[in-house]
């Protein structure tokens, strides 16, 4: 570009850009015929904002569908800045179309560079890395796009509209900036673009990758890797879970769990964080992690202190580097054959399990913070306790009587109200009891549980609260302070200036 | 986060030339500036390249509007030309931005404007006043051979009957003969501003 500038704001340089530019629209200009400017007019067309608007408006629709939303701010971002810097560009150069040739075509503004070539180049290029899969897809797609510019471009140079290095100067443009900020901020092996259903955020193992987990996982950790399979993804939205299978001295297979953790995991943990930020209030600690290993190191150390608090989680094996600050390995028992509780046959003793895991957590003072089906097992009549990156220590007591009343409410789910009830009196005492439905409702349970509530034939929390001996006003929540109602209001700002934008991108043409 | 930051900082300029409400279709921002002055020197200036590109908007106008001096307290706003119009606006401090345009086209409708005395025998004037409260607004048209000018004054405040006249004196005419002696000035004799019968005319 800024040879381009230098040439066209050099006289000298840019009178024989001028004479040559002219020199080869002559000779495109002879060819020109009755039957062939009416063709030429129409290849033209996806150079127009017309088509621009309904190539941007196609791919909006699928975006917003596969939900890939980076995918699409790095769409737009890479639009406006190739708009604003072709028109900012024009308005530097100056240079009129061209000289001494019948213009056949529309034009508007400065000549260079050619903003509908470039703004057509974003366009392919965006739609190849925000749609197309890698792989031959998107080479098919290289092809068709580089023949589509190729046409335009031909008929925009027989129509006179720009001139050649006009062309050449908004192609480079269109073509590398969305090139880069494509390859910078959604690269394909961090955020494939795919059409199956389930989280796209999760990283894929490929090759590379493969070897780096099995490499670290011998050097670090002293387990011989045989297999690395994606497991449980659609249940995981903070890491990539892999089961591994590992060399035994035993016959039978073993395996251990391997949570995979990279940036974009990081940035997943801060807008879940920001959430419950703004759905809770002051009463969670909320800050989110800073770097991936600290958000390893904290869960590393949580499983831990589970594991060796004796309450039933896995056993941690200990933390994997696949690459320093970037991506880590948290690798723990895996239960084999293990079921989730929620579709599970459940008896008084598994119930007395639940029950007990929770007194343990509250005498040694900690908090799962997320009970729910999903992170409750049963493996050979033993309830385990999964995926505690959410715990804390030394929670406030508002925060251990929810994790009570939830755990009562997933037993409840394929047992009784009154039997879990029953049991659960001869743990805690009723004012514990009456205390923990005071303050669950809502919110504070797991989207997961509050959907599989939903899905019963009666209310389950209603039966509850009937059998309590007394009951409590409901705790409220929803506390409120300076940064929670800055937050909001940013966050609300946020969502209307986008909102405003996001009407102008779609009402306006590109053009 | 180093890649946020660093996004934030390519797209800050961006941002700000952005504005509100997202720039997408609109124009740069005060390119081409048509000053008469530029007209008569050699070679593709920057400041010719507005009267240039005015031109080649409309073929077959004689004459390309354009700016003498601006008086004080005037300055030039935008530019816009297509292949069927051109126009640029000026803006006046005490008039209000965007006080008057000015634009090119092949034909203009006077409808009930007085056809006027011109100061000059190729050009024929029709002014129009509107009532207005305060303030300035009409139009003016000046017709001449293959175009015609329009004049939109559009002025608020005290004072505004002055500021029409002033800017009206700065306001002139570059014949398109100039402006093609210019263009095969500046290529010597290789370049032509229209097309010619050899050069792809259809």
């Amino acid at each position: 570009m800024a040879a381009f500038s230098t040439i066209v704001l050099t006289p000298p340089a840019s009178k024989t850009l001028d004479i040559l530019d002219h020199a080869i629209l002559v000779v495109i200009a002879d060819i020109r015929t009755d039957w062939l400017t009416p063709v030429m007019r129409a290849l033209g067309w996806p150079a127009t904002g017309l088509a621009l608007q309904l190539l941007w408006l196609a791919n909006l629709i699928p975006l917003l569908i596969w939900k890939r939303w980076r995918h699409l701010i790095v769409w737009i971002t890479s639009g406006l800045i190739v708009n604003n810097l072709v028109w900012n560009l024009a308005g530097l150069l100056e240079r009129p179309r061209p000289f001494g040739i019948e213009i056949l075509g529309d034009w508007k503004g400065f000549a260079m560079p050619s903003l509908p070539l470039a703004m057509l180049a974003t366009f392919l290029v965006s739609t190849l890395y925000s749609n197309v899969p890698a792989g031959r897809p998107r080479q098919i797609g290289k092809i068709v796009a580089t023949a589509i510019l190729v046409v335009v471009t031909l008929s925009r140079l027989y129509l006179a509209q720009d001139a050649p290095s006009d062309v050449l100067c908004g192609v480079v443009i269109g073509v590398a900036i969305p090139l880069v900020l494509f390859r910078v901020f959604v690269p394909n092996d961090v955020f494939p673009v795919s059409y199956h259903r389930g989280r796209t955020a999760h990283l894929t193992i490929d090759e590379r990758r493969h070897d780096a987990i099995v490499h670290a996982m011998e050097d670090q950790l002293g387990l011989l890797v045989l297999e690395i399979k994606p497991f449980g993804l659609e249940g995981s939205g903070g890491s990539t879970p892999l089961r591994v299978k590992i060399k035994s001295t035993d016959e039978a297979d073993a395996y251990v769990l391997a949570k995979l953790y990279a940036a974009n995991h990081l940035r997943a943990d801060r807008w879940y964080k920001l959430g419950r930020t703004l759905l809770y209030g002051r009463l969670e600690d909320e800050k989110a992690f800073n770097t991936v290993r600290r958000l390893v190191q904290y869960e590393d150390y949580l499983l831990r202190l589970f594991y060796h608090s004796r309450i039933k989680a896995p056993k941690p094996y200990g933390i994997a580097e696949l690459t320093p600050e970037r991506e880590y390995l948290l690798v723990m028992e895996f239960f084999d054959n293990a079921t989730e509780i929620g579709v599970a046959e459940i008896d008084d003793d598994i119930i007395d399990q639940g029950l007990m895991t929770v007194r343990r957590m509250w005498d040694v003072g900690l908090a799962h913070r997320d009970i729910k089906p999903a992170n409750l097992l049963l493996r050979d009549g033993q309830l385990v306790v999964v995926d505690c990156a959410f715990a804390q220590i030394r929670p406030s007591p508002w925060r251990q009587a929810v994790d009570l009343a939830n755990m009562m409410l997933v037993l409840a789910l394929r047992t009784d109200t009154r039997r879990v009830y029953d049991r659960a009196r001869v743990y805690f005492t009723d004012e514990e009891i009456v205390e923990a439905f005071a303050a669950t409702r809502g919110l504070t349970m797991p989207s997961q549980l509050r959907q599989s509530l939903r899905n019963e034939s009666h209310d389950i929390h209603a039966e509850f609260l009937q059998m309590l001996p007394y009951q409590l006003p409901p705790i409220r929540i929803q506390r409120w302070s300076i940064r929670r109602v800055a937050l909001t209001v940013f966050v609300l700002a946020c969502v209307v200036i986008g909102g405003l934008m996001a009407a102008q991108l779609v009402i306006n043409n590109p053009l | 986060m180093k890649r946020l930051i660093v996004l934030a900082i390519v797209l800050m300029p961006f941002a700000a030339g952005c504005t509100f409400s997202v720039n997408v279709g609109s124009d740069p921002t005060s390119a081409g500036s048509p000053t008469c002055e530029s007209a008569k020197s050699s070679g593709r200036t920057q400041a010719r390249s507005g009267l240039l590109l005015m031109a080649q908007s409309v073929r077959t106008a004689s004459l390309v509007p354009c700016v003498r001096v601006l008086p004080v307290g005037w300055t030039y706003a935008r530019m816009e030309a297509t292949n069927k119009y051109a126009r640029f606006w000026l803006d006046s401090d005490r008039g209000g931005a965007r006080a008057l345009r000015v634009s090119l086209e092949p034909t203009c409708k006077t409808g009930n404007a007085l056809e006027v005395p011109s100061l000059r025998t190729d050009i024929r004037r029709y002014d129009r006043v509107d009532a207005v409260q305060s303030g300035y607004r009409g139009d003016r048209y000046l017709k001449f051979r293959g175009g015609c000018v329009t004049y939109h004054f559009d002025l608020s405040g005290e004072g505004s009957y002055g500021e029409v006249a002033l800017i009206s004196v700065a306001l002139s005419f570059v014949s398109r003969s100039d402006l093609a002696e210019s263009v095969r000035e500046y290529s010597d004799d290789r370049l032509e501003l229209d097309p010619t019968p050899s050069s792809g005319h259809h």
